[in-house]
Parts: structure tokens; C-alpha cells; sequence
């Protein structure tokens, strides 16, 4: 990855807040609570990004079925993240490849990094919170 | 281990903060928060992400 380009709107509080979400989706809290600060956050005019890396990437995976254990599929909510201007959103390739997954199995478009990539693009961070 | 947070708040005005929308979830409320902890929102979170020079999380 090259050097970074400088942010649309050079505010001098623009920051970078990047997510990284580690969990499954259901059974924990954890990637709920993640897409209500994401939320919050891009209300702040933030430069936004998303990580989905290990059980994080089946956050991501289309044709979530959660009838059946009666929590409300809230996966559509990543289609939705565009119209917040978030758009930033990487998945770690090892994760992906080591479930059997690809990009085509996943709800929105992201960029796939693998693990130098991700390392870098964490370097640039000014606050990382993680789910 | 939550004597030690109050503690802290009160020796050193540390400002000690309860997330509204996971404490609900989790059935806390004001009333029954130890001394020197307060409820506030999301945002307060982001805004001082924002202003501080860095933010350090601890946990999974």
C-alpha cells in the first residue's frame, strides 16, 4: 500500500477510526454494538473504515437465516453503511480463505488486504477500537 | 476491583463513563452505578476520540 491520500474534508479534527471486528455475528454483543458507535461515528464527519478479520468476515456474509434463534438479522444494516459515507471496509484474505469464503459470498463491496496490508493500513490509524 | 475506579475518579477527577445504550442492555442504570461513574452517550465517546491525543482500549 502506498502512502496515504490526504482526507476529502482537511478539517483540523478529522480523525481516522477504524473498527476491527473479530466476532461472529450473533451469540455476542460485540458486532451490534460495533455498528452503533460505527454509526455515531460517521455522524462526526470521521474518515471511517471497517476491518472484518477471523469469525468477523461472517458479519459480512449474504443470506444471513436467523429465525431460528429468534435475533433479528441486522446484516442488511452493512448495505446501509454507504449512505452514512462509510465506505471503507477491508476483510483479511486468511480469514476468508481459511472458512471456505470470497469476496462473492459477502453483502457489500470490500477491499481484500491480507495480513502486511492490514498492518500498514493500522499504522495509520489515529484511534482503533476493537469489537 | 469497582472501589478502586471510584477511588481513582475521586483522588484524580477522573471522569468515569457508562456507555447509555450497553448499560440498558444490560439493565444498568444511574441508580445503581458505584460513586464517581456517570452515564453518558456514544458520542461522548467519539468526541473524545477526536480530541484526545490517543485513546487506549483494554480488553478482548
Amino acid at each position: 500500500m502506498n502512502e496515504v491520500p490526504p482526507l476529502a474534508s482537511s478539517g483540523p479534527k478529522v480523525k481516522r477510526f477504524m473498527f476491527v471486528n473479530r466476532k461472529a455475528p450473533y451469540g455476542t454483543i460485540y458486532a451490534l454494538e460495533s455498528l452503533e458507535v460505527v454509526l455515531i461515528t460517521a455522524t462526526f464527519d470521521q474518515d471511517v473504515s471497517l476491518v472484518f478479520i477471523d469469525d468477523g468476515v461472517y458479519e459480512l456474509v449474504k443470506g444471513q437465516q436467523t429465525k431460528a434463534i429468534g435475533i433479528k438479522n441486522f446484516s442488511p444494516s452493512y448495505r446501509a453503511l454507504e449512505g452514512y459515507d462509510v465506505e471503507k471496509l477491508y476483510v483479511d484474505q486468511a480469514s476468508l480463505a481459511e472458512r471456505g469464503l470470497s469476496e462473492k459470498d459477502l453483502l457489500v463491496p470490500v477491499e481484500v488486504l491480507d495480513a502486511q496490508q492490514m498492518g500498514q493500513l493500522m499504522a495509520q490509524q489515529d484511534v482503533i477500537l476493537s469489537f | 476491583m469497582v472501589n478502586r475506579w471510584s477511588a481513582l475518579a475521586a483522588d484524580h477527577r477522573v471522569d468515569l463513563v457508562v456507555c447509555v445504550a450497553a448499560a440498558l442492555r444490560r439493565g444498568i442504570k444511574d441508580e445503581v452505578l458505584a460513586p464517581g461513574f456517570r452515564i453518558s452517550g456514544l458520542g461522548q465517546l467519539v468526541d473524545s476520540g477526536i480530541k484526545a491525543d490517543r485513546l487506549v482500549t483494554f480488553g478482548d
